[in-house]
């Protein structure tokens, strides 16, 4: 009687795997191109199954497949050619041009031998003078301990304490406790400064051990502004964007910023560099036609995470930023039809190309 | 004429090594070489950074000895950029070294740039500055970056708080267990020198302008100690996390420079990159290798595998890999480069290139 129902436990267990596995998808995939190719790699190349049990094509050698590697390498350069450098087709995945001045959280463990971990932010790397420093702080141990708390927030010029930050415990969620805090120096107060500080969040433990994380940032002068964006027009294959700018000394500037639709869909990273004169100057923004029409976006644009930078020029030269007065501007835009169509070409470019190829080949 | 001569020769004999094999795919290789913590306590000179910067290439174990015309030396106790905003000596000494390999020739039909750690942030900061900078710059057509350092690494986040906190205990110990940017304990925040530039924080702001078009191809390891692992995000070589080495848009724990491969070639949902910064391409993934050890002529027993290029340009696409079919689910599939086992990284990409 046992025999017969381990049997028909079996039995059971057995319907039910190909049962399920009927409805499992046997490569989980969002259709595209790029897996195709993905597939095809797999198909071709040496696989190891169980310690290397599976016949490997000898005919393959291994300088093909890297090349062949390589070789996607030269086919995703040469697709990024179509595009210039300074209207490159933008992406929501593309953090570093989507968040262009975003201070990257620190995190650590306070103590290496214990779970006991501690996070710091701040609103921005680059904190322009008259800018308030905002700093969130977490807390976060495994198991509940209470005896473990932020202490304090202290700022540092050159190792001098120059503020000690009142802050406030926000929540205790589980094991995670989150402070804030924010702070508004005087323009008396930051002109003493260096433009580099520290800021070093201390915390204890229940017996009183001192654990510490600090990290450094900017607090600058501004050098130049974006005082307003021009309407828009078209020359040839470009959609130009004149920018009015009030430099405060003479230098080349920067100025690079992000095109959205008005849904807010990224349509494209631009930059612009130009010579100016202290005073007020214009720069023009570009963004190619091919651009557009890769993201068949007519506008209007909105055009937004301005970053402005007065650039080195020589190995005496300071850097400097500069802040745009609003943080978006509307952009007009043109039919499709209204941009001329030849294609972007850079020759400074082929050579690079003509590398890869060579090295794929 | 006879001066003329001889100081040719003498600039000769600063850029070039008695090579016979060298150049990639007919370009001249410039090296770029990584962190070197006695820089902290010798405080070398210009002169002597250079004879350091030349022994760091020429060991007997390295790959690259015999393939480079030219090195950029550095010294780890200076910084990129200094506080004031201006170029720090690192950058300071890196031009008067371009100025001499431009003055000279040698990249004007294209040089490759080879860096190690460090020397990938430098890289990127010179080819984002040297049009602004340089009369003629130099015409880099292709960076080759073992264990690019250009993310960070959190290594220096830590030692930036102990520094801070003027914690020699922590410092001390950071040392002793080989966990660390190894600075001395005396060490202010005011002499951090390129530690402060490997903060994630800033590394990420420097040379991100992307106003050029170099390919940056990245051989990454994973390698890291059990004590790196605690301190660093994702997956680590023992001093650089996966999302610096592989060119990631972000400093993120992942643990692979692929979504679908993991270090060692088995295929399978990896956690990789959100992105990869504009013209970065990983090539090759190295399981067992070290940070010190991925540009050198140290080989792995095991293959290599190597890395899906994905867009920048478009969203990234979001490939998934799944156990293909339920009754496979005792077998691992993996993705090598074939006969890569008991080579070195450089080797493998060397030989394939030139083959």
């Amino acid at each position: 009687m046992k025999a017969y129902l381990l049997l028909f436990l079996i039995l059971f267990i057995g319907v039910g795997v190909l049962i399920f596995s009927s409805f499992t998808p046997e490569v989980k995939q969002e259709a595209s191109f790029e897996y195709v190719k993905e597939k095809q790699v797999y198909a071709d190349t040496p696989v190891r199954k169980n310690e290397k049990t599976t016949k490997i094509d000898e005919e393959k050698s291994e300088n093909v497949q890297l090349k062949d590697r390589l070789k996607i390498v030269a086919n995703q350069y040469e697709k990024n050619m179509q595009y210039p450098p300074y209207s490159q087709p933008l992406s929501k995945k593309q953090f570093n041009l989507l968040n262009p001045n975003i201070f990257r959280t620190i995190q650590m463990k306070l103590d290496p031998n214990r779970d006991i971990k501690a996070s710091l932010k701040l609103n921005a790397f680059r904190i322009f003078q008259g800018e308030a420093i905002e700093i969130n702080i977490t807390l976060a141990s495994p198991v509940q301990s209470n005896g473990f708390d932020l202490e304090k927030i202290e700022l540092f010029s050159k190792q001098k304490l120059v503020a000690e930050i009142t802050f406030s415990k926000d929540k205790v969620n589980e094991n995670t406790k989150y402070f804030s805090a924010s702070y508004s120096p005087s323009s008396d107060e930051s002109e003493t400064w260096a433009q580099e500080l520290f800021i070093k969040a201390s915390f204890h433990d229940e017996q009183n051990k001192k654990y510490v994380i600090a990290s450094s940032f900017k607090y600058i002068p501004a050098q130049a502004e974006l005082s307003d964006v021009k309407q828009a027009y078209v020359n040839a294959n470009e959609l130009v964007i004149p920018l009015e700018l009030k430099v405060y000394s003479d230098g080349r500037y920067l100025v690079k910023a992000n095109v959205f639709t008005k849904e807010g869909t990224p349509i494209a990273h631009v930059y612009a560099k130009k010579n100016i004169e202290k005073g007020k100057g214009e720069l023009l923004l570009k963004v190619h036609a091919s651009t557009l029409r890769l993201k068949n976006a007519e506008g209007p644009y909105v055009l937004k995470d301005f970053t402005i930078v007065k650039v080195i020029t020589s190995v005496v030269a300071k850097k400097g930023y500069g802040l745009s007065l609003k943080s978006e501007y509307e952009v007009n835009g043109f039919s499709l039809d209204t941009y001329s169509t030849e294609p972007y070409h850079n020759k400074a470019q082929e050579q690079k190309l003509e590398f890869l190829k060579k090295i794929s080949s | 004429m006879k001066k003329l001569l001889v100081i040719g020769m003498l600039v000769v004999s600063v850029f070039l090594p008695t090579t016979v094999l060298a150049q990639v795919a007919g370009l001249n290789v410039i090296v770029i070489h990584g962190f070197a913590d006695t820089d902290y306590a010798d405080k070398p000179s210009y002169e002597e950074i250079r004879m350091r910067g030349q022994a760091y290439w020429d060991d007997s174990n390295q790959f690259w000895s015999q393939h480079y015309e030219a090195h950029m030396s550095w010294g780890s106790q200076y910084r990129i950029e200094n506080a004031e905003g201006g170029l720090g000596q690192i950058m300071i000494d890196i031009y008067r070294q371009a100025e001499e390999i431009s003055a000279s020739g040698l990249c004007d039909a294209g040089c490759v740039l080879v860096t190690h750690s460090t020397g990938d942030l430098i890289a990127r900061y010179f080819l984002d500055t040297q049009n602004d900078i340089m009369e003629k710059p130099l015409n880099i057509v292709a960076t080759l970056d073992f264990a690019g350092a250009g993310g960070g690494t959190e290594l220096a986040d830590v030692t930036v708080s102990a520094v801070v906190n003027q914690d020699k205990n922590l410092l001390a110990w950071l040392l002793a267990n080989n966990g660390g940017l190894m600075i001395s304990g005396n060490t202010t925040p005011e002499n951090l020198g390129v530690v402060y530039d490997l903060q994630p924080s800033v590394a990420r702001t420097l040379g991100m302008n992307f106003n050029n078009t170099v390919p940056r191809l990245r051989f990454s390891s994973d390698n890291g100690t059990d004590l790196t692992g605690a301190l660093v995000l994702g997956t680590d070589d023992g001093i650089v996390p996966a999302h610096s080495s592989c060119g990631s848009v972000k400093n993120e724990a992942i643990d692979s420079c692929s979504d679908v491969l993991a270090y060692d070639g088995e295929i399978h949902k990896a956690n990789g990159p959100y992105a990869l910064m504009q013209n970065h391409y990983p090539v090759i993934m190295a399981k067992g290798l070290n940070h010190a050890d991925i540009h050198t002529n140290v080989t792995v027993s095991e293959e290599m595998t190597y890395v899906n290029s994905f867009a920048w340009l478009n969203d990234k696409i979001d490939t998934h890999v799944d156990k293909a079919s339920w009754w496979k689910w005792w077998a691992s599939d993996y993705l090598y480069i074939k006969n890569s086992s008991g080579k070195s990284v450089s080797q493998v990409f060397y030989e394939s290139i030139n083959d």
